[in-house]
């Protein structure tokens, strides 16, 4: 091993060089590829199979409704087609959609080669396939989710869906989720840690703001969707009384939780699109974009409102009006920072020299269509004229006017920007425009008329009406404006691949953007850059032109190669200074084999074959740990040369590598979980019938004590450990008999202090937690454990820590989480007995 | 491992305001929650204004103290980014927190 | 007005809370035309005219288009909506007749408690015409959403939880009702009939009025 890299004589032996580290192999390596590129095509192609799946059933669904009293489908049929529409069109689509984008982009626009964890990136993919082809299936035969795409309970409850159709949607969803969990955690670290030397927060291109910080949702919008539907899939499975009003659970705790996903879910989905349009109306403007730290400060007070106003979606549930007045009042202010960002691309366009092409005319389509679904926006926010409008089809058109407008449109203005980047080559215009007006004249048909058909009493979901209620000539002409959309739409995909195959080829920077993406050749090459830029001012006011060739030559960091390694730059978060060579892991199979034991795990409990769940997840931490060997380092390495002079540390020796910060932002979206389930049993008490429970349980002084005591000692045996280093082994087994000792008194609590839990939502609650808390435990001990084995095999040292603070910030973590589960309890039993009212 | 990064933090002038205005929406609705199933909005204090409502807009002038000492503190920090954008979204902050709460003063509790 | 009207037509209002929401749509659709027209237009003018606008500041147009413009818009918008509400929510206990609404897949069916001896009705709530009612509205088995859109708006009827919505029909008539909330199968048939007596007459059409499903 070797701290020089090795330089290279010329762009030719540079590009072979870094072409043989970096591609992915032919056949079945394929299959083992993490590279982005790869894995952000295979995103967003799958996204697209997924969209015309969705779409070919929003067209059953219109075709159903072109007339009052169809035979074409039936009732049952039905509920399954506009459920799997509609999720599909949300889960399948449109965030799969943009995370491949982001996967795509945002290494090239930072300046980086890859993302900071290309693995999971992988495995995050694979997950999506999967999880989305079990959903599919069940489409196929018939027993799809059915119960409407937000699956209120006691609808989807065992009792009134007997069918796996549930389970479907609530393990293949979450299934499902694991990539965006991933993806979150991989973009936040990847724009927070991975970007070209110089690149300072303040010069990032404003896309990476967007994602940053729709990634930060993610972090914080996704939990409670995870949570909610493993407590439904364990209401079905077992029993647990969450949601059953007749045992103390409450159907509105399933309202609260979805919609605290479910609405910031909308911004998540816009927002990347608004990345977009801040990417391109610069552009084609000619000028940068105006505002960018209004912009931003937009963008972060549009995340934090979009996370206030999740109850707009459950106005007619009769909660007091006071606490209605929070949410409708969020609901309307999140219409400034959006006409903010609205005010900034339109001055933007007012100082450039506005240039009119493709994607400019979906930016049109964009304005019209998403103008009109704000505005319509504004109008269900305010609580009386919701009471009239919700659950007709005048939402189905406001949702459909923002999420068209909001992300299809900004969509296929991106895919006309960035297909000559995926392809390398540029568009000939011959049904471009043609294909625009089709969608863009079939949508407004479509849907506008759907605002008077929902305010003349049309409900939405219902497969047939009355036909003298006066809304069939409405319904036809929907009908057939959404078949010229669809034609519109095929027109489009067929345009695109026409550019795929007979574009022209161009040299570089075919629009004249100022990002870095277009410094590199198109279609990209494996690793991006042959070296890394130095970024001195806004990098979307960057020349491309100049700083491509510059960098092919090599002129630039990290331009030659060491060790076969796969290397990028970490830099300091905020200013932007190299910190660390981050060594990226080579293409492997085991993502897609942990995915398939992931599968394993999900259809086991789908089949309820429920012996076979833990051996699957067992496998699965097996081949987790299987994922170890190939990161870190054997011994002290010392500063590396980067170019320019400069010196950095390995990442395995750096202080804040990018596993570490992965480690904060994963506890982030746990702790998020966790907190909403204590939540949700505070809730419970708050509002469900039936409580208190019969029987409360819950105190078993020596048995919490003992839990504490042993998560605090593996807690503390975490830090000494630390500073123990290669001589740590000895605290490291100390935390192990903690957490024994942790998990003894979490099982002990369970045996003595805990009733029934499927006689009462309380102490389903209670083992909820309990188990919470025994999993962080057990996950705990495995790190101990791990730790050991990493210590044993040299990949700790004074200088080499990282194994043992990522571990730390666990046991940290864990010693909290699971003090306050042990005493939860009796605070619960506590808060039953006494705020026992009426 | 070279010496601490000279940069000064970026996000917590960012995100302070509003993680006071999230963490207050929880409180107030969590509290008028409480309120209602605890009785409180029966015991008035002086006419028309019960416990519940008592308790409901002193938290909500907490909040609005607090956002606007977070405001007061970005005022002191050198200009930058930090300070152009923290300020911007800490007023955007404050705002919202009279836009989004004022509610408690006049409107049926329970 | 033309193409607004139906049994079930929002915006063919038969009472006053009706009324109200109705007013508060036609005020909302007559502000948003002009928004969305000055958006619109100042989109086609900046690009189709270049140099149009370049007069303003970028920073003029974030705030004067940003904040200047929705910022009143809002404020006025959303205290009239929360006014109204309050309005129509009303206080609880008043003088209001109280009527109870049970749902259950495919199936709404009313008691009278104000009235003796009234029969409980299936599939047609009786009113009487010109009184304020107050609705007591539960489900027994899954959610679903009591809605008559020519009287007022909807509220969930949810198993476990007693939720309330006042009505008043000015003058007598028969009102479609409908379940807004997706509840199965039987969703789109769970269809129900108001009918509005005369209020001296109300006693008596109640007493003879039929108990089992239509
Ligand atoms: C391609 C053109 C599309 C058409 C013609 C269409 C049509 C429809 C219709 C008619 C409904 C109402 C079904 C009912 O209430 O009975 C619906 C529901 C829905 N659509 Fe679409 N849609 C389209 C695209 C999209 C897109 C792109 C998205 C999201 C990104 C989307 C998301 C939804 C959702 C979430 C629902 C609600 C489903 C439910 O009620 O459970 N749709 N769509
Ligand atoms: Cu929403
Ligand atoms: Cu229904």
């Amino acid at each position: 091993m070797s701290n020089e890299p090795e330089r290279h004589p010329n762009a030719i032996h540079r590009h072979r060089a870094l072409d043989a580290i970096w591609a992915t192999g032919p056949g079945l390596q394929r299959l083992a590829a993490v590279n982005h590129n790869v894995i952000g095509k295979r995103f967003m192609l799958t996204a697209l199979v997924f969209f015309f799946i969705g779409g070919v059933l929003a067209m059953l669904i219109r075709t159903q409704l072109a007339s009052a009293q169809s035979p074409f489908l039936d009732p049952g049929v039905y509920a399954q087609v506009f459920t799997m529409h509609g999720t599909i069109m949300m889960f399948l689509f449109a965030i799969p959609f943009f995370e491949g984008m982001a996967i795509y982009l945002l290494p090239k626009m930072l300046g980086a080669r890859d993302l900071a964890f290309p693995r999971m990136s992988a495995y995050g993919f694979w997950c999506y396939l999967f999880g989305g082809g079990i959903v599919v299936a069940a489409l196929v035969g018939g027993v799809a989710p059915d119960s409407g795409w937000f699956m209120y309970t006691p609808l989807s409850s065992r009792l009134y869906t007997p069918g796996i159709n549930a389970d479907v949607w609530l393990l293949g969803i979450t299934f499902v989720e694991i990539s965006a969990m991933t993806a979150a955690v991989e973009i936040l670290v990847t724009v927070l840690k991975l970007r070209a030397p110089g690149m300072s927060l303040d010069r990032m291109p404003i896309f990476a703001w967007y994602m940053l910080v729709v990634a930060g949702m993610m972090l914080i919008g996704f939990p409670p969707l995870i949570l909610g539907s493993i407590l439904l899939e364990a209401e079905r499975a077992f029993g647990l009384p969450f949601f059953d009003p007749t045992r103390g659970g409450d159907p509105l705790l399933w309202q609260h939780l979805f919609w605290l996903f479910g609405h910031p879910e909308v911004y998540i989905i816009f927002l990347p699109a608004a990345g977009v349009l801040s990417t391109l109306v610069p552009v084609f403007a000619g000028t940068p974009l105006a505002g960018y730290r209004v912009v931003v400060a937009a963008i972060v007070s549009m995340a934090f409102l979009s996370f206030g106003l999740w109850v707009h979606h459950m106005y007619a549930a009769g909660i007091p009006h006071v606490a209605l007045s929070f949410f409708s009042a969020a609901s309307a202010l999140v219409a400034v920072p959006t006409a903010v960002q609205i005010f900034a691309w339109l001055g933007t366009l007012a100082h450039g020299r506005p240039r009119f092409s493709v994607p400019m005319l979906h930016v049109f389509g964009f304005f019209t269509v998403f103008v009109i679904g704000g505005l319509t926006g504004v109008m269900l926010a305010m609580v009386p004229f919701d009471w009239q409008a919700h659950d007709t089809h005048f939402v189905v058109a406001h949702l459909h006017y923002v999420l068209v407008g909001g992300f299809v449109f900004p969509m296929m203005a991106a895919a006309y920007y960035w297909l000559p980047h995926l392809t390398g080559r540029q568009p000939v215009h011959h049904l471009s425009k043609i294909a625009f007006w089709m969608v863009f004249a079939g949508f407004n048909l479509t849907f506008f008329l759907m605002h008077l058909t929902g305010l003349r009493g049309m409900p939405r979901r219902v497969h047939s009406y009355p036909a003298d209620a006066g809304w069939e000539a409405l319904n036809y002409l929907s009908s057939v404006g959404s078949f010229v959309m669809a034609m519109g739409f095929a027109l489009v995909a067929l345009d695109l691949l026409l550019i795929a195959r007979f574009g022209r080829a161009f040299r570089r920077n075919p629009w004249k953007a100022g990002t870095l993406e277009w410094a590199m050749p198109t279609p990209p090459t494996a690793y991006g850059f042959a070296a890394l830029p130095a970024i001195d001012r806004r990098a979307d006011t960057l020349d491309p032109d100049r700083i491509g060739p510059e960098l092919a030559a090599g002129r630039g960091y990290l331009g030659g190669t060491r060790n076969g390694w796969m290397e990028t730059l970490g830099v300091d978060m905020a200013t932007g200074r190299p910190d660390q060579v981050v060594v990226l892991p080579r293409p492997t199979h085991l993502p897609l084999a942990t995915a398939l034991a992931t599968g394993g795990f999900f259809l086991a409990l789908l089949f309820k074959v429920y012996w076979a769940a833990p051996l699957f997840a067992a496998v699965v931490l097996a081949l987790f740990l299987r994922w170890t060997p190939q990161t870190g380092l054997t011994a002290d390495l010392g500063p590396l040369p980067i170019g320019r002079g400069e010196e950095a540390p390995h990442h395995a020796e750096a202080e804040a590598p990018p596993s570490q910060w992965a480690m904060v932002f994963t506890l982030a979206a746990d702790g998020t979980l966790y907190v909403s389930l204590l939540f949700g049993a505070f809730f419970l008490w708050l509002s469900a019938p039936n409580w208190p429970p019969e029987q409360l349980g819950g105190t078993a002084y020596p048995a919490q004590a003992l839990g504490m005591l042993g998560l605090l000692l593996a807690a503390g045996m975490g830090r000494r450990a630390v500073r123990k280093a290669a001589g740590a082994v000895p605290a490291l087994t100390a935390g192990a008999l903690g957490y024994a000792a942790a998990l003894a008194g979490i099982a002990w609590m369970a045996w003595t202090a805990l009733p029934d839990p499927t006689a009462h939502a309380a102490a389903a609650s209670m083992a909820a937690v309990l188990a919470y808390a025994g999993l962080h435990a057990g996950i705990g001990l495995v790190l101990a454990l791990y730790g050991i084995h990493r210590v044993r095999r040299g990949f700790v040292s004074p200088r080499r820590t990282l194994d043992l603070r990522i571990g730390r910030l666990w046991h940290d973590y864990t010693a909290v989480a699971g003090g306050v589960a042990l005493a939860f309890p009796s605070l619960l039993a506590t808060l039953a007995r006494h705020g026992a009212v009426p | 491992m070279s010496g601490r990064p000279a940069s000064r933090p970026v996000f917590l002038p960012i995100l302070a305001a509003f993680t006071i205005w999230a963490v207050g929406f929880l409180a107030l609705y969590g509290l008028q929650a409480t309120g209602c199933r605890l009785g409180w909005q029966d015991a008035e204090l002086l006419p028309g204004v019960t416990h519940l409502r008592l308790a409901l807009c002193l938290l909500l002038a907490g909040l609005a103290a607090a956002v606007v000492a977070v405001v007061l503190r970005l005022r002191r920090l050198p200009a930058g980014f930090a300070r152009t954008v923290g300020l911007a979204v800490s007023l955007a902050a404050a705002a919202s927190t009279l836009f989004s709460f004022s509610g408690v003063f006049w409107l049926s509790l329970c | 007005m033309a193409g607004c009207g139906g049994d079930l037509s929002a915006l063919d209002p038969a009472g006053p809370f009706a009324e109200s929401i109705a007013r508060l749509w036609w005020a909302m659709l007559l502000g948003a035309i002009p928004l969305f027209a000055l958006v619109v237009g100042l989109f086609l003018l900046t690009v189709l005219r270049p140099g149009f606008g370049r007069r303003l500041s970028a920073k003029g147009w974030i705030v004067a288009g940003g904040l200047a413009l929705p910022l009143p818009v809002l404020t006025a918008l959303l205290g009239y909506a929360l006014f109204q509400g309050e309005y129509r929510l009303g206080r609880p206990g008043s003088e209001a007749l109280r009527v109870e609404a049970r749902a259950r897949m495919g199936q709404w069916s009313f008691a009278y408690p104000d009235t003796p001896g009234a029969p409980v009705t299936v599939g047609v709530l009786h009113l009487p015409a010109g009184r304020l009612v107050e609705i007591t509205v539960t489900s027994e088995d899954v959610i679903h959403s009591f809605w008559v859109p020519r009287l007022g708006g909807k509220i969930d009827a949810i198993p476990g939880h007693e939720t309330r919505l006042r009505l008043l029909a000015e003058a007598p008539g028969t009102f479609g009702g409908v379940c807004a909330e997706y509840c199965g199968v039987s969703h789109t048939d769970m269809r129900f009939t108001v009918r509005a007596h005369e209020a001296g007459r109300y006693a008596a059409e109640l007493a003879k009025a039929e108990t089992g499903a239509e």
